[in-house]
């Protein structure tokens, strides 16, 4: 069974582009991705249609001009420019202060009107959210330079907001983790799924069924070198996410080791659905269309980009026959949080079933008779 | 042109006699575009949320009540201990607390402490919490006298998407992603296996043009993508409730050009590897990466910086999506995506001449 072992070795380190594909796969994303996989929303492009021109809707356009989140984009009181600035994609919201805007917010009762392009819909909501955020802290300021008695004589009330575990809010704390667990589950996937079905093609699989061999033997000898390979490249993520960004776990060291100990159990369960695909297929284009269409399912059904909560009912329930699911929460939880093991040992134990039941399913279906 | 109608009905025959990953193919679409259409959402609804209240007053009372009448908001529990708000977010039970000071009813302080793992989540529930806090504020304490907590009343309209679904802003990047690693996966392999299988000596001995080869090797998965394309498109309306406000022989026009290019850079590939296996992994596997990433479909591109900016020009689904967002879903016509057009055909134009020169009519 070494020699068994041995040869899966060579056989992915004598090829000309695996090697390569597993160290600079994961670099690339590591490095590169982070920067792009940021869902935060700025750069809103605001255009004002400013009807009132009077002093007040001036102090309001500067308090928005001044923000970091808005572009001033246009500033007109043309309703067709302003119709053709969304419609080009050049404004994301168009503002509209009305006619006689001042008057009714000296009396404390202004009203503006908020146009948003919300195909992408987060963005259109963070948008007006951060809009009417402005307006109403620009606002009160304002109303007290003007001393409306109303205004005064009460406390403003003060509710302050607190980022637990992200305070600047920076999304490369949220991705990388993810990252780190994509390139782990395409390639500890991809790989196994092209392994038997290739000995298969070329012929070869009759020169491993007459050895004396058991399935099981055989099944293990094709796993453990993916095994090896999804713990080089996750420790190789960790180098980098702490090099390149300076990101460590919350716990220390103990939040590695319970992370290793996930991911032992992670990479079995996708190598063992890699290996099972790869027994039922006859050619190795059958082979990469199923585990890729696994692969995406389990890498968009996970919480990893969007989350879970926000899935509907049935899509949810659904996540809970998704292992990566439940690596992707334990990973987040223990990086980011510092949970420990009794937070979130169900996950574990889930995790370990799926491995048991792939690398069963994939001994049982392969077949030593062609 | 005999030979070459011969030369399809081969190729259309390989792909129909391989019954099993013609179902894939057919049915992996349809199943992606169903599944992910209604799962990859960002409405934040759910928001489970804990109190710890040290006014126990009735205007903390109210707002409380007032948050959990809230359909988004689901009251969880009540924090007492310090120590149990410090590990109150470790087993992902709560996305936020809500603390209020021991004086609440006076100073009107509270704090809203909440799970920040996920940004934008958080950002989002922050925004809907203050906001039904600050309304019921408004009215216990305006009750009997004339008080105005913030003078400007937004009136917020959502354009092109009044009900404010995710669907609008998934679904062109899902199709233009299920589109481009299919078809890029279907030919990437369609020449390298002739290679090693070795029936690429009678092709090429064959008096047919290399033009000619290529191109029959791109008409029956053309086919075959057009018609998942179909499909895919009528369940975007009829299932998930999208609606084309554009003309719909523009957005198949559109979708066509792009289905072309998508081939013709699966074939590309298949021209340059080696083995099938490096052709399907580069076509399946690294080609996901920066389509998911760099396309806009999941991230907005405006939020990344520069450099990738300008990466993200060479990936063809980034322009497809605009377009598509364009004609479908903004119902704009040629004038307005005259740009998206122009940079598709081009990019088709210099794949296909770089197919045609790596095309090799000599085996090494």
């Amino acid at each position: 069974m070494l020699f068994l072992i041995q040869k899966e070795f060579k056989q992915i380190l004598r090829n000309a582009f695996l090697p390569r594909l597993i160290i600079v796969f994961p670099i690339m994303v590591v490095l590169v991705m982070p920067f792009a996989a940021n869902m935060d929303i700025k750069n809103i492009n605001l255009g004002i249609s400013d009807y009132d021109k009077s002093a007040t809707s001036k102090d309001i356009t500067q308090a928005l001009e001044s923000s970091s989140y808005f572009n001033l984009v246009f500033y007109d009181n043309s309703q067709k420019a302003a119709k053709s600035c969304i419609n080009s994609g050049k404004c994301d919201i168009i503002m509209e202060i009305p006619n006689g805007f001042e008057k009714s917010f000296l009396r404390g009762n202004g009203h503006i009107g908020i146009f948003a392009n919300a195909i992408n819909n987060v963005k259109g909501t963070l948008g007006s959210g951060y809009l009417t955020q402005i307006l109403s802290t620009q606002g009160a300021t304002l109303l007290a330079q003007n001393l409306n008695p109303n205004f005064m004589d009460i406390n403003k009330p003060e509710i302050l907001s607190h980022y637990a575990f992200n305070p600047t809010l920076d999304y490369k704390r949220y991705m990388i983790p993810a990252l780190m667990v994509m390139v782990m589950t395409m390639i500890c996937g991809f790989l196994p799924a092209l392994n038997i079905v290739s000995e298969k093609e070329r012929g070869n699989i009759e020169q491993l069924n007459v050895t004396p061999i058991s399935k099981f033997k055989l099944i293990v000898s094709k796993l453990v070198p993916y095994w090896c390979i999804g713990l080089v490249i996750l420790s190789l993520c960790f180098i980098l996410a702490w090099l390149v960004y300076g990101l460590v776990a919350r716990s220390g060291a103990a939040g590695y080791v319970l992370i290793y100990m996930f991911a032992i159990v992670y990479i079995l369960v996708v190598a063992g659905l890699g290996l099972v695909i790869s027994n039922h297929s006859n050619t190795m284009q059958q082979a990469l269309f199923v585990i890729y269409f696994f692969v995406l399912i389990l890498v968009l059904m996970s919480g990893l980009f969007t989350s879970i909560e926000s899935m509907p009912k049935w899509a949810y329930y659904l996540t809970y026959i998704n292992p990566l699911r439940y690596f992707m929460e334990s990973l987040r939880l223990i990086f980011l949080k510092g949970s420990s093991f009794f937070d979130i040992w169900h996950n574990f134990a889930a995790l370990l079933t799926f491995a048991v039941f792939f690398n069963l399913w994939a001994i049982m279906s392969y077949k030593k008779r062609v | 042109m005999k030979s070459f109608l011969a030369l399809i009905k081969k190729e259309f025959l390989h792909i129909i006699r391989d019954v099993r990953t013609l179902m894939i193919v057919g049915l992996m679409p349809i199943v992606q575009m169903l599944l992910f259409g209604f799962a990859l959402n960002t409405d934040v609804t759910d928001i489970r949320f804990g109190v710890q209240d040290f006014a126990k007053d009735n205007l903390s009372a109210k707002v409380i009540q007032a948050l959990s009448s809230n359909p988004d908001f689901i009251y969880t529990r009540e924090i007492v201990s310090k120590s149990e708000l410090e590990s109150a977010f470790n087993n992902n039970a709560l996305d936020m607390v809500l603390v209020f000071d021991s004086e609440f009813a006076r100073n009107l302080k509270a704090q809203i402490i909440l799970d920040s793992s996920d940004p934008n989540r958080a950002k989002l529930i922050n925004m809907q919490a203050l906001q039904i806090i600050m309304q019921t504020l408004q009215r216990e304490l305006s009750k009997g006298r004339d008080i105005n907590l913030s003078p400007i009343t937004p009136h917020i309209t959502m354009l092109f998407n009044p009900l404010n679904e995710s669907a609008f802003n998934f679904v062109p990047g899902l199709l233009g992603m299920v589109i481009m690693l299919i078809c890029a996966m279907m030919t990437s392999v369609s020449i390298v296996r002739e290679k090693e299988r070795g029936s690429m000596e009678i092709l090429l001995t064959s008096p047919l043009s290399p033009t000619k080869l290529i191109i029959s090797k791109i008409v029956p998965y053309f086919c075959i993508s057009c018609a998942s394309l179909v499909c895919v498109l009528l369940l975007s309306v009829y299932v998930l409730g999208l609606s084309i406000k554009g003309n719909i022989l523009l957005l198949l026009l559109f979708c066509m050009l792009y289905i072309t290019l998508a081939l013709s850079i699966g074939l590309f590939i298949s021209n340059l590897a080696k083995t099938q296996m490096v052709a399907m992994l580069v076509s399946g596997m690294v080609f996901i990466m920066p389509i998911m990433m760099l396309s806009g479909m999941m991230f907005p591109i405006e939020s990344m910086p520069a450099i990738l900016q300008y990466i993200s020009h060479i990936i063809p689904t980034k322009w497809f999506i605009i377009g598509v967002k364009k004609i479908m879903l903004e119902g704009l016509g040629v004038a307005e995506s005259i740009r998206e057009w122009g940079i598709l055909f081009t990019m088709l134009g210099v794949i296909l001449l770089a197919s045609f020169k790596t095309f090799k009519t000599r085996l090494a």
